[in-house]
């Protein structure tokens, strides 16, 4: 039987997919791609933590060490994997050495980050899935083709969109600001014991960021330049805004998969925003906007065959 | 020196989050162009207000 596309999306398979990659879909039945996923992310995650020695997170200050402090890593994402790392290797106390110098950790730190990232794109094909029912394959294939792009050369999940000027633009503004914070930092961004969140932000940038630090060898520091922090700041903003440009990737393949405009799409969703906002504001006696509006799609009950 | 450094820095990051929410909320690029600039005053003025407040305020 056809899934009802304007129901609330199934939350199992991907919650399922965030703690064992591939296990959701294990669960929708689509075993290719469990397999496939599994031992991709979960094979970058182990490649990353034998070369890092397990010793990536050993960059976070002691005084941050809480028992929620790698929540705003990209390893976050993939947090089976975190887990199983922190029963193998927990983070050191007071004390315990800093990890030994040398581009391996650094290298190993970077993929069990990407590990994290992809797992991300992993959950949103397996949402797309669960929520598409099996004929959206080909439609959760493309979101995720375009998202795992759109991290790794921002604004190129745009461009295999097909949107050439908020692919220019994006890819101008991610890339001029994670420039512009590396001159401001004087390179002291590239590298994790640089600023262990800030890095976690300003690897959202992808490739970038990810050659740049290569290119700088994770460079010792040394001493910090007049405006480091305002450096560190806008590498990380660079990341960030990645993220959230990733969303948009995300929400114009989400419309075309259940067959909606998605610029009418998004304009649906403004103004039930903006309705919602002003039923607030106005008399309480005001019916309360659906539920479904809180989605990034719109709650526009299809009219044709077309739309279903 | 330093202050107008900081400020054109803000004005540079207030820029950037304000394209960027503009591309968020709106999917029609001419549309999220065109609200660039009211998104980004905006945006600027309250972060400008929440400074003087933080710097001049009772705190």
């Amino acid at each position: 039987m056809e899934r009802d596309r304007t129901a609330s999306p199934p939350l199992g398979p991907t919650l399922l997919t965030w703690f064992l990659p591939g296990s959701g879909h294990a669960l929708l039945g689509s075993w290719r791609t469990a397999a496939i996923g599994f031992v991709v992310v979960e094979g970058l995650y182990l490649l990353g933590f034998l070369l890092s020695g397990g010793l990536a997170f050993e960059f976070l200050d002691f005084e941050l060490r809480g028992r929620f402090a790698l929540v705003l890593t990209p390893e976050a994402g993939n947090v089976g994997a975190v887990l199983a790392h922190l029963m193998l290797h927990p983070l050191g106390g007071p004390g315990s050495p800093p990890p030994p110098p040398g581009a391996l950790v650094h290298v190993g730190g970077m993929l069990t980050a990407a590990s994290g990232v992809l797992n991300i794109v992993l959950m949103a094909h397996a949402h797309l899935l669960a929520r598409l029912g099996g004929g959206g394959v080909r439609a959760a294939d493309r979101t995720a083709r375009d998202l795992a792009l759109g991290w790794f050369v921002p604004g190129l999940g745009h461009l295999a969109q097909g949107r050439k000027l908020r692919s220019a633009i994006s890819f101008g503004v991610v890339v001029g600001l994670f420039a512009l914070g590396t001159a401001l930092a004087g390179g002291t961004n590239l590298t994790r014991d640089g600023g262990f969140y800030y890095w976690s932000g300003q690897f959202l940038a992808g490739l970038p960021a990810a050659v740049a630090e290569l290119a700088a060898g994770h460079p010792v520091i040394t001493g910090f330049t007049e405006y480091h922090d305002a450096g560190v700041f806008f590498a990380c903003l660079a990341g960030l805004l990645n993220a959230l440009l990733l969303i948009d990737v995300y929400a114009w393949d989400e419309s075309r998969a259940l067959g909606r405009d998605p610029v009418a799409d998004r304009s649906a969703l403004a103004r039930a925003r903006r309705d919602r906002k002003s039923s607030k504001k106005g008399a309480k006696d005001r019916p309360e906007p659906s539920a479904a509006s809180k989605h990034l799609v719109a709650p526009v009950v299809p009219t044709s065959k077309e739309d279903v | 020196m330093a202050l107008a450094v900081h400020l054109v820095m803000l004005a540079v990051a207030v820029l950037a989050i304000s394209l960027v929410s503009a591309f968020v909320v709106e999917a029609d690029d001419a549309v999220a162009l065109r609200s660039l600039p009211r998104r980004f005053v905006r945006f600027f003025a309250a972060c400008l207000l929440l400074l003087a407040f933080a710097y001049f305020g009772p705190l």
